[in-house]
């Protein structure tokens, strides 16, 4: 029964979020414009050379929908493309059935694979959202997985992410996505390795 | 899109008639009562930023304009995999009694993921100003709740911490053993099942029915199965269920007899309260 009911909850909308998803995906450290366009979340991001970014988020719903600025960092990394990556995104989001505001806060953690043609990635991530009108507070604790091809300057994917609203009653949290991310910058990848200097070569000895 | 999704909170126009007003009907002894029964899809802020949907079901004149309120509610909470439309009849059947029934979706029509949204469909509708809805509640007024199957594994959790929540009525079901329920005395509860139930095992019933302190009752309906609460059980539902002896009418009939007066108790009718504790309800086995 545990099988069936965890995949059922996989394939059904979930129960967040304004929250700022396409800035998670892992596409390279250049800049970019994202889209994470699922159930229940929509958004769309763009990172930007200086490692900062920002997006407009909302759900299918229609009960929210904000904007969010975030910055990200590489941990650590090595040279077979392995690494670790941290971003936080914060933002406000107009809450619109019971209308309001909430500050939402995203602090997101990654590890996984950066390839130049492919990669996955598993993360965790806590998108908060806190109501300033009315105190009330979600603060779902969240896994990602993102899987994405390259196909020349563009990324394609899913994202599965399952979780649990940890405030009042546990909630499941889910949602998957198609993600798409259009590359602006070099695209050479994360954790490519620096160019090492080539040999300087002998020179031939002169024809005698 | 704005403006249509602020619409979606505060539904406009008529409902859909389930039952038409009947000024005939008493109400009694299982009865549908005189009003008129409607319902209408309202959508409902959640958890902050999400949303619940949900579907109210209201006392109503022929053309489905809600009567003026307000009334007790009721939480209905759905069975595991069961749409809260095919419980949409007990919902129906209070309405004309004078009483609105809450029923909100959950995610894969699994309750227990989202175990607080009969909750916030109940806020959210009291919190209505606007529109056909507004009005039927009060804001803050006691409630009750109940479920069946999977749902009344959930209604206990929505029923323990919530002192509004002045009943609590288990259908075909009982309380996980995590949910404390032995700490809540203060309100009426009922346990309810059939006796040909295959999917809800009596002695787990009684068992969880024994949990349950301060006045509590437990009914079993003669030959009623498992999915005799739900409209159009199909045959996937029934392979592994009991098989009902009786029409399904004469035993929803009895199964409501009991619930009316639980739910009328609940809401302070001494009446009621008698009839509970001194039993003999057709086609009911009664303990207390």
């Amino acid at each position: 029964m545990i099988g069936p009911v965890i995949g059922i909850g996989l394939l059904m909308t979930g129960a967040a979020l304004a929250d700022p998803a396409a800035l998670r995906a892992p596409t390279p450290h250049s800049p970019s414009v994202s889209g994470a366009l699922g159930l229940p979340e929509l958004s769309v991001g763009a990172w930007l050379d200086s490692g900062w970014g920002v997006a407009v988020e909302g759900n299918r719903w229609g009960s929210a929908f904000g904007a969010s600025a975030a910055r990200r960092w590489t941990l650590t990394k090595n040279p077979e493309r392995w690494g670790v990556d941290a971003s936080v995104a914060a933002g406000l989001a107009a809450l619109t059935l019971d209308p309001g505001v909430a500050l939402t806060v995203a602090p997101t953690l990654q590890a996984g694979w950066r390839g130049e043609r492919f990669r996955a990635v598993a993360g965790l991530v806590s998108p908060a959202a806190i109501r300033l009108n009315g105190f009330e507070a979600s603060l779902p604790l969240v896994q990602e997985n993102w899987f994405l091809l390259r196909a020349g300057r563009t990324w394609l994917g899913v994202e599965l992410a399952l979780g649990a609203d940890l405030v009042g009653t546990p909630a499941l949290t889910t949602q998957v996505s198609a993600v798409f991310s259009v590359d602006l910058g070099a695209g050479t990848g994360d954790y490519a390795r620096p160019n090492q200097p080539r040999p300087t070569p002998e020179p031939r000895p002169a024809p005698r | 899109m704005v403006l249509m999704l602020l619409l979606a909170c505060a539904p406009t126009g008529p409902g859909e008639v389930v039952i038409a007003p009947d000024e005939a009907r008493n109400g009694l002894d299982g009865a549908e009562g005189p009003y008129g029964a409607a319902w209408l899809p309202v959508r409902v802020q959640a958890r902050v930023d999400g949303a619940v949907d949900a579907e109210v079901v209201f006392p109503s004149d022929a053309d489905g304009e809600p009567l003026d309120g307000p009334f007790p509610a009721l939480i209905f909470v759905q069975g595991g995999l069961v749409t809260p439309e095919r419980y949409r009849w007990i919902s129906a059947h209070a309405a004309t009694r004078g009483y609105v029934g809450i029923s909100a979706h959950h995610k894969g029509d699994l309750a227990i993921f989202e175990a607080d949204n009969g909750r916030y469909a109940l806020e959210g509708v009291e919190a209505i100003d606007s529109g056909t809805l507004a009005g039927l509640l009060e804001p803050g007024a006691d409630a009750v709740v109940t479920g069946h199957s999977l749902g009344g594994v959930v209604a206990p959790i929505l029923w323990v911490d919530d002192p509004r929540m002045v009943g609590m009525a288990i259908i075909a079901s009982y309380a996980a053993a995590s949910t404390p329920v032995e700490e809540r005395t203060d309100s009426l509860t009922l346990s309810l099942t059939g006796a040909e139930d295959g999917s809800a095992l009596r002695e787990d019933v009684e068992e969880g029915w024994e949990r349950l302190d301060g006045q509590t009752w437990l009914g079993v309906v003669e030959g009623m199965n498992h999915f005799n609460w739900t409209d159009d059980a199909t045959a996937e539902n029934l392979e592994g269920d009991g098989v009902a002896t009786r029409p399904q009418e004469e035993t929803r009939r009895d199964a409501v007899r009991v619930f009316d007066a639980w739910m009328d108790a609940s809401f302070g009718d001494e009446q009621a309260l008698d009839a509970l504790n001194a039993g003999g309800f057709s086609g009911v086995e009664w303990r207390q």
